[in-house]
């Protein structure tokens, strides 16, 4: 965790000493910019930061011609880069493992070895889902930033470069200007201070339940059934803590420089439905999906059946997006089809359960937020386990005898 | 603006009052009272004792007109095997009698340059009368076992141990070790400057821990000081994994000499190497026996070869010898009756470095 570095701690030192101290806009921006170079560098390193250079430039000057084709394939460079530094392996094993396990091996070693880096450029996920949306949203007569070091500092602004939240630059942009412009605000800094505290104080929390989950998880069948139950409920609070302590501290890092980041997290565990489970989680990622995937699909223009497809491929997307592996391509479709089935529940029922008292409508919200947590709670076992081992435990919940 | 600067003011105020009593407690709190390190005092249970603790627990027992003597090294000169009360250390204390006084520092997966020859150095630098007794863990980087990098790079940062095997070392590591032997050098800077770990690792010892661990999970959040010993009863285990430590065995029997002579002259420094003994225990004879004479013969030379390149250092080796299966608890850890064996081979070998150094004895 980058946060929890100390090299971090004296990085942040730095810089927001500097930052501070800097009388002036210009000096303010110029510390930003090298702060975000230096932590993007620290961090991924040569081989990291190249691909982003690349896909940086391709896409700033692609936006700047204005042409809708040069802009279109810029989007696909972007797309074939993430899908050939995160998929090479995931494809290529699928694929040819169909028809045969050896050249599947082969071709696995072929990438691993003569293809790919150790590790993927760091955040590639985030950067083409950032320099996707700044490119559509130009193709579609936004604005287009003109400004070379506006634009690094969009791609690479170091809060926010590991893990989000995903940033729009539309409003991005204008709230570096904003923050940049004047000396440092009190009441943010204290604000972002504690945003800050909080949200390591959720790493902390979430670290915790790691090693114990670690510890335990690989005898999840065999352990006492309320032992299963609570590690159950472990794993759904461990990457919640995690994940959003982790956008606590980047939103509260940019907010001590007077910096607005969308919020990431809304409370996502009192949600009553799939539909509001994905408003409130990993809001910046829910967004995008439904902006440059859901909508261009036809979104709520279509008809229903129509409709509850393009949730599913959506959701299977955004599965992936999470990780090369089928178990996050499950993950996401059985959102998919949990937001599917939650929507033509809406459509069929929704204005009778507006009609209801509150009386009614009060044990209904509850045996909905029941059931989605369940929901919820069970996808994540395909999540972070393979397919067959998250059956295996799951079934082991509904046991109170333990699993052979 | 006036709030901003009563929010920095009282910002640094609070971390400056951390830091002053984070460069305190680990003299004000000291590990007591202690024989050796408990199971619940060391990384793996992830207790991670700084620089500062060891100074304070060394200064703390040291008395004018005594020989220290400090044992450092692994779980062998630990004791793992021998419960509380039977620790080869004791034994070796009652050797040596009231000229002497032994504190035994080693821990599990240590090496060399740990807690004891960290305290050791201290002892030297200030002129005290010190012998280091330590042993010949094979296969370690000279930052040792991951566990015990935190202190490594601490006690090397607060000058207590030598740098030239890290710099030896520095240039061979990959990128990922670079970066984490950075991340390490900066953690160390940090608790040297602001005494952060010493204050959370004295607080983990006095008042609360933070972090669950599956060696302690009957109650994760316990001051340490107050955990159980988790060796006060006799060693459960004796030659448990009869086939994975043959395999052990075999692999060691085959695997060519147990360190290169720079090693040696990295980590002990010559002013320390006179004052330095290697206890050389081997194997359980449970193992031995089942090798092949060829595979006797290679174990035998290597560990010849270890004896040579000790003593081309400067240090002295004790071989300890005739040790039975029943001396040991399992492939390498000694059983009460192998600990009082180890103790009666090293103690002559102490009296005699305290005779030639002109040490009280």
């Amino acid at each position: 965790m980058i946060f929890t570095s100390y090299w971090f701690v004296v990085f942040a030192a730095i810089f927001f000493t500097s930052f501070y101290l800097a009388p002036y806009p210009i000096l303010r921006y110029i510390i930003l910019l090298a702060g975000s170079i230096v932590f993007h560098g620290h961090f991924a390193g040569p081989s990291g930061v190249l691909p982003v250079i690349i896909l940086g430039v391709i896409t700033y000057a692609a936006a700047l011609t204005g042409k809708k084709w040069v802009i279109v394939s810029a989007i696909v460079a972007n797309a074939a880069a993430l899908i050939f530094y995160k998929y090479t392996i995931f494809l290529s094993t699928s694929l040819i493992g169909i028809f045969s396990a050896d050249y599947a091996e082969m071709a696995k070693e072929f990438a691993r070895s003569r293809l790919l880096p150790a590790t993927p450029p760091l955040a590639i996920s985030f950067f083409v889902f950032e320099f996707v949306h700044y490119l559509v949203d130009v193709m579609h007569g936004q604005k287009t930033i003109r400004s070379p070091f506006k634009f690094t500092l969009f791609g690479i602004f170091w809060p926010s470069v590991v893990a989000g939240p995903l940033k729009r630059y539309e409003q991005f942009l204008p709230s570096v200007e904003h923050a940049i412009g004047r000396r440092a605000d009190a009441d943010d800094v204290i604000w972002g201070a504690v945003r800050v505290a909080i949200g390591f104080l959720k790493k902390v929390v979430a670290d915790n339940m790691t090693i114990w989950i670690t510890a335990f998880d690989a005898q999840f069948t065999v352990l006492p059934v309320g032992d299963r139950w609570l590690m159950f409920l472990a794993i759904g609070f461990r990457i919640l803590l995690d994940f959003s302590g982790y956008s606590d501290m980047a939103i509260g890092f940019a907010r001590m420089m007077g910096i607005r980041l969308p919020e990431n997290f809304n409370w996502p565990y009192i949600a009553t439905s799939p539909i509001e489970f994905w408003r409130r989680w990993h809001i910046s990622l829910s967004t995008w999906i439904r902006d440059y995937i859901y909508i261009p699909l036809g979104g709520g223009r279509v008809p229903v059946l129509r409709r509850l497809f393009n949730a599913i491929v959506a959701f299977a997307l955004c599965g992936l997006w999470h990780g090369a592996g089928w178990n996050f391509a499950v993950w996401g479709i059985y959102h998919g089809i949990g937001v599917a089935l939650t929507t033509a529940l809406f459509v069929y029922c929704g204005e009778r359960f507006s009609r209801m008292s509150a009386l009614v409508r009060y044990p209904v919200a509850l045996v909905g937020w029941a059931a989605t947590m369940i929901f919820v709670f069970v996808g994540w076992l395909p999540f972070f386990y393979p397919l067959g081992r998250s059956m295996e435990m799951l079934a082991s919940l509904l046991s109170t005898v333990p699993l052979p | 603006m006036r709030r901003m600067i009563a929010f920095l003011t009282g910002f640094l105020i609070g971390f400056s009052g951390l830091a002053v009593t984070g460069a305190a407690l680990p003299y004000a709190i000291p590990f007591e009272p202690f024989r050796r390190f408990p199971r619940d005092l060391m990384p793996e249970t992830l207790f991670h004792p700084t620089a500062a603790h060891i100074e304070a627990l060394t200064l703390s027992r040291f008395v004018k007109g005594r020989t220290m003597v400090i044992i450092g090294g692994n779980s062998i000169l630990r004791g793992v095997g021998q419960h509380t009360g039977t620790e080869w250390s004791a034994e070796l204390s009652q050797l040596l009698g009231d000229k002497f006084t032994v504190l035994n520092l080693a821990a599990n997966g240590g090496w060399v340059p740990g807690y004891g020859y960290t305290a050791a150095r201290l002892l030297l630098e200030q002129g005290k009368p010190v012998i280091f007794i330590a042993n010949l863990p094979n296969g370690f980087r000279p930052d040792g076992h991951p566990f015990y990098r935190n202190f490594y790079y601490d006690a090397l940062v607060a000058g207590l141990l030598p740098r030239s095997a890290d710099e030896k070392m520095a240039p061979s590591l990959t990128p990922e070790d670079q970066q984490e032997r950075q991340e390490l050098l900066i953690r160390a800077w940090t608790n040297r400057l602001f005494h952060t770990d010493d204050l959370w690792t004295t607080l983990g010892y006095c008042c609360f821990f933070t972090t669950w661990t599956r060696l302690t999970y009957d109650d994760p959040w316990m001051a340490r000081r107050y955990r159980p010993d988790s060796e006060a009863a006799p060693f459960p285990h004796r030659y448990s994994m009869p086939d994975a430590d043959m395999e052990v065995v075999r692999r060691i029997a085959n695997g060519g000499r147990w360190l290169a002579p720079a090693q040696v002259e990295d980590l002990i420094l010559p002013d320390m190497a006179k004052k330095t003994i290697f206890a050389i225990t081997g194997e359980s004879p449970f193992y031995l026996s089942r090798l092949s004479e060829e595979e006797r013969k290679k174990m035998d030379a290597s560990r010849a070869d270890a004896v040579t390149v000790v003593e081309a250092a400067g240090a002295h080796a004790v071989i300890v010898g005739k040790l039975t299966a029943d001396d040991f608890v399992d492939r390498t850890h000694l059983s009460p009756s192998g600990g009082r064996a180890l103790a009666q081979a090293v103690a002559p070998v102490v009296l005699r470095v305290a005779e030639e150094e002109g040490y009280p004895r």
